[in-house]
């Protein structure tokens, strides 16, 4: 309280001017009066309402309240109560948080604020006390420690190492799954470079992360190796984000890692197992090749040379023998292609679409042409794939979109590439037969088809090839349809892959 | 001569060389080995045969066809005969393998009887002269 405040207060005098004592009761601040001996001479309603009881008047004595502790929970004798205090002439103490109960048992937190009232020679002729409730302030505080409190439980408990860090790269907090992970102990850490985590070999990443994150953006699932206390490397997923102040300025990150060590293993586990199978696919399928290819030509003999020779029947088994065979050379030859689809090839790795949309185009003019199918594209951008790729996935879904033309009109496919933050998406939409909602997921199956050979030809390969390839650049195909309006086959292709840029 | 092991095949290019029309004594053997040993023989005895012109398949029994093809570059009287590789395989590692060990020419084993005929071309390219 200030020396003004404290002077004001003690002009109001004992309480017995009725003037003061009307603007005292209208006061909305607990507040009483004692003698110089601390019996209470007057208290306002506010009082009454604060502390829950009356208090005799001459009687009572010290304080207005029935009993109070101290922040700690210790019981404080009224004599000792600050008012009481300041009335034997001793230190006027002010801005403590005490805690008080009232008869009927509930409890509530407040400041005193005492002040002794002097006569002209300077003696104590009484005390004047301020009690302000500062219960609603107190719960609020305890509410935000116990979230703190839980927050921290979480944060410790976490499988994942929680870390944070200033804009400078310096360790503010170290959770105890940091700990486990780097080996290093909040102790030896907090105040450190963050850069004491990171390998010599990968010191670049840090201007760059900080670089993202002074943007305000966030780093999600960065993939990368860091460095424990005893030197040896583990592999993490990094996900960082900007933490700001109250006033929203970027002051720091907060870094969650997590170990993928026991998941790289597993992936290349994986991977292996997939190369051993589609190695097995490959020889399968090209070994399938040589009798197929006996199969085909001595049945085409057969049939050049002994046709004469053979009944109405035997030609017709013929027919189906020959026409088993090619469908199965279709096949092999189409399986074949699909288990070569592999980024880990030699040349180019990017590809400019426009060029691979030729180079199809220029391979397909004879269907094209006798389509009757118009072809409009965009100009297309150029995307980290394979030529080759592209070059099957534009062959492939433009193929079918010629295929499965409808034949109430002029076939019409446009292809065209949108740019997003962090992919392309290429479109090819027809105006043909479309394909119904049940299907739109089955049709990316190996071996799916939805018409028989008689309808229209093909092995079912196509999109099963064109799923795989999106899938090994970590895209996605899809096709959004009305059954007899049209198609439009979709799919992505990230702009670069696991990257900080 | 003709160094295939699939029946079906001797008689494709038994075919196929008659197509050509060229008058050759046609020596046919079934595996690696039994080739190796045909080359083997023609050093040890002048009087042996001889061929001028080998269509190897690759993928034969006991010894694979580019060890064939080998031994022939490094036998005495055999080794400057002109070697066709027939295979069903065609990619490029295939035909680069062959080449590379002394292979003149490469089919690629098609599904068509009319396709298959085409080896005639090259039997009368790489049949040297003299021997028709």
């Amino acid at each position: 309280m200030t020396a003004q405040a404290r002077k004001a207060l003690t002009h109001l005098g004992n309480g017995s001017d009725p003037a003061s004592r009307e603007i005292l009761d209208a006061l909305p601040v607990a507040l009483y009066i004692t003698d110089a001996e601390g019996r209470l001479t007057y208290f306002n309603s506010a009082a009454v309402a604060l502390s829950g009881r009356a208090p005799e008047l001459g009687v009572d004595k010290w304080c207005v309240t029935w009993k109070i502790f101290l922040a700690d929970g210790t019981p404080l004798p009224h004599d000792q109560c600050p008012m009481a205090v300041a009335l034997k002439g001793g230190e006027i103490v002010e801005g403590i948080e005490c805690l008080a109960e009232r008869p009927d048992g509930t409890r509530f937190w407040f400041t005193p604020y005492p002040a002794v009232l002097r006569d002209s020679q300077g003696r104590i002729t009484g005390g004047i006390n301020l009690l302000v409730d500062i219960t609603s302030r107190k719960l609020e505080q305890d509410k935000a420690r116990q979230a703190g409190l839980l927050l921290g439980a979480i944060v410790d408990s976490s499988d994942d190492a929680i870390i944070s860090k200033d804009l400078n790269g310096t360790i503010t907090s170290w959770n105890k799954s940091a700990e486990r992970l780097f080996g290093y102990t909040a102790e030896e850490i907090i105040g450190r470079p963050v850069t004491l985590l990171i390998p010599p070999d990968r010191l670049e990443e840090e201007p760059r992360i900080i670089a993202r994150l002074k943007a305000g953006e966030r780093v999600d699932h960065f993939e990368t190796i860091r460095r424990r206390k005893d030197g040896t490397l583990l592999d993490i997923s990094l996900t960082i984000s900007p933490v700001r102040d109250a006033k929203g300025n970027i002051i720091g990150a907060s870094k969650i890692a997590r170990d993928i060590t026991e998941r790289r293993h597993a992936e290349a586990e994986i991977l292996r197992a997939n190369r051993d199978l589609e190695q097995f696919a490959f020889s399968a399928s090209h070994d399938l090749q040589e009798p197929l290819r006996s199969l085909k030509i001595y049945s085409e003999l057969l049939a050049r040379r002994y046709s004469d020779k053979l009944d109405g029947q035997a030609l017709e088994f013929l027919g189906y023998l020959r026409a088993g065979a090619t469908r199965m050379e279709v096949l092999v030859s189409d399986l074949l292609g699909y288990t070569r689809i592999s980024k880990h090839e030699e040349g180019p790795e990017t590809a400019d679409a426009n060029a691979a949309l030729a180079i199809v185009l220029a391979s397909m003019a004879g269907s094209i042409s006798e389509s009757g199918a118009r072809i409009v594209s965009e100009s297309l951008p150029t995307v980290p794939v394979r030529p080759a790729h592209l070059q099957q996935l534009f062959q492939n879904l433009i193929g079918n979109a010629v295929k499965y033309r409808s034949l109430e009109r002029t076939p019409e496919i446009h292809v065209t590439a949108k740019s997003q933050e962090a992919e392309w998406t290429f479109a090819i939409s027809d105006n043909g037969i479309g394909i119904a909602p049940e299907y739109k997921e089955k049709i990316f199956g190996l071996f799916k088809r939805l018409h028989t050979s008689e309808e229209y030809s093909g092995t079912g390969i196509g999109l099963a090839i064109c799923q795989r390839i999106v899938a090994e650049y970590h895209g996605r195909i899809w096709v959004d349809s009305e059954p007899g309006q049209g198609s439009t086959f979709c799919f992505t292709i990230p702009r670069t892959r696991n990257s900080v840029e | 001569m003709v160094v295939e092991d699939n029946p079906a095949d001797v008689f494709l290019i038994r075919e196929t060389i008659e197509a050509s029309g060229v008058k050759v004594p046609v020596h046919i053997v079934r595996d690696g080995e039994e080739a190796t040993r045909f080359f083997d023989n023609a050093d040890r005895d002048d009087s042996a045969p001889c061929p001028s012109l080998v269509i190897l398949d690759i993928n034969l029994p006991k010894k694979h066809g580019v060890q064939v093809l080998r031994h022939l570059r490094r036998s005495q009287r055999c080794r400057t005969a002109s070697v066709i590789v027939v295979s069903t395989s065609n990619a490029a590692k295939d035909r680069e393998d062959v080449i590379l060990n002394g292979a003149d020419a490469f089919f690629c084993k098609p599904s068509k009887y009319d396709d298959f005929l085409k080896l005639a071309d090259l039997i009368l390219e790489w049949l040297p002269k003299g021997s028709k």
